[in-house]
């Protein structure tokens, strides 16, 4: 095996918010073995919720997408998480972050989760099916504890 | 179905307190909408939110708290937040919600603030 390439898990749950808790309690035994402290592991988990809550929420609307796969591996001392969704193609990194003084100052609500996934995380990448069939992607990455 | 989440509500003079306990994201955060919304139609302004058994928020949870921040503040009242874990208030000092929020100790303390 490759030492800087392995492959922790992955788990394929429906696109609904019933089932973000699995996703999370998946992801939260990953990032504990990788030795990450109870806060990265709050905002590993916190990243892949709001990523995956959007999903489930605009499968809801649009019928989209039906399920929702999570792996995750460890790459050249990165933990990485890629989240794969069969719904219509959308990059939700088109979303620019709000300016928080104005967001409060206008009590603004919603909006947040893209803005929380790049604040925790080192790295987000978005890569959209490559056909009508085929599955979306979004990978983050977070460096390994020393 | 089950939702990992729970709300428990009591009234101390003029105020409501609303106890949550549980997790509060895009699945449950609805709920917690809901019990809010149906004080502020009953007319309550002074509303006390106590997360001593709240395990978890993501940014669903943290929205529906800027839902009725506005309404709530323009009639002379406010929500209060007190008794969060760590874990959780750290949710909240990510994005800078303790400039808009007041997020205190406990519900003893807030409640002497609304009685000022």
């Amino acid at each position: 095996m490759d030492s800087k390439f392995h492959i922790l898990g992955s788990i394929t749950v429906a696109a609904q918010t019933q089932e973000l808790n699995v996703i999370r309690e998946f992801i939260a035994r990953c990032a504990a073995d990788c030795k990450f402290d109870e806060q990265q592991i709050n905002f590993i988990e916190l990243a892949v919720d709001e990523i995956c809550a959007n999903i489930a929420r605009h499968a809801k609307e649009r019928q989209s997408a039906k399920e929702i796969i999570v792996s995750v591996s460890i790459e050249d001392s990165q933990f990485v998480v890629t989240i794969e969704d069969n719904a219509m193609p959308f990059n939700p990194l088109n979303v620019p972050s709000p300016n928080m003084v104005d967001y409060f100052r206008a009590y603004k609500s919603g909006g947040l989760g893209i803005h929380i996934v790049r604040t925790v995380m080192d790295n987000v990448i978005y890569t959209p099916s490559p056909t009508h069939l085929g599955y979306n992607a979004l990978t983050l990455r977070k460096q390994l504890p020393v | 179905m089950s939702h990992n989440f729970d709300i428990q509500s009591t009234k101390q003079g003029n105020v409501q307190i609303l106890r949550i306990k549980g997790f509060l994201d895009a699945h449950t955060a609805h709920l917690l909408e809901k019990a809010i919304e149906d004080k502020v139609k009953a007319g309550e302004s002074f509303i006390i939110v106590n997360f001593k058994d709240l395990d978890y928020i993501s940014s669903a949870g943290l929205g529906v708290f800027m839902v009725f921040i506005e309404e709530i503040r323009s009639n002379g009242g406010d929500i209060k937040l007190v008794e969060m874990k760590p874990k959780v208030f750290t949710v909240f000092d990510l994005l800078g919600f303790p400039m808009l929020f007041d997020i205190l100790s406990n519900e003893q303390e807030a409640l002497s603030k609304f009685q000022v």
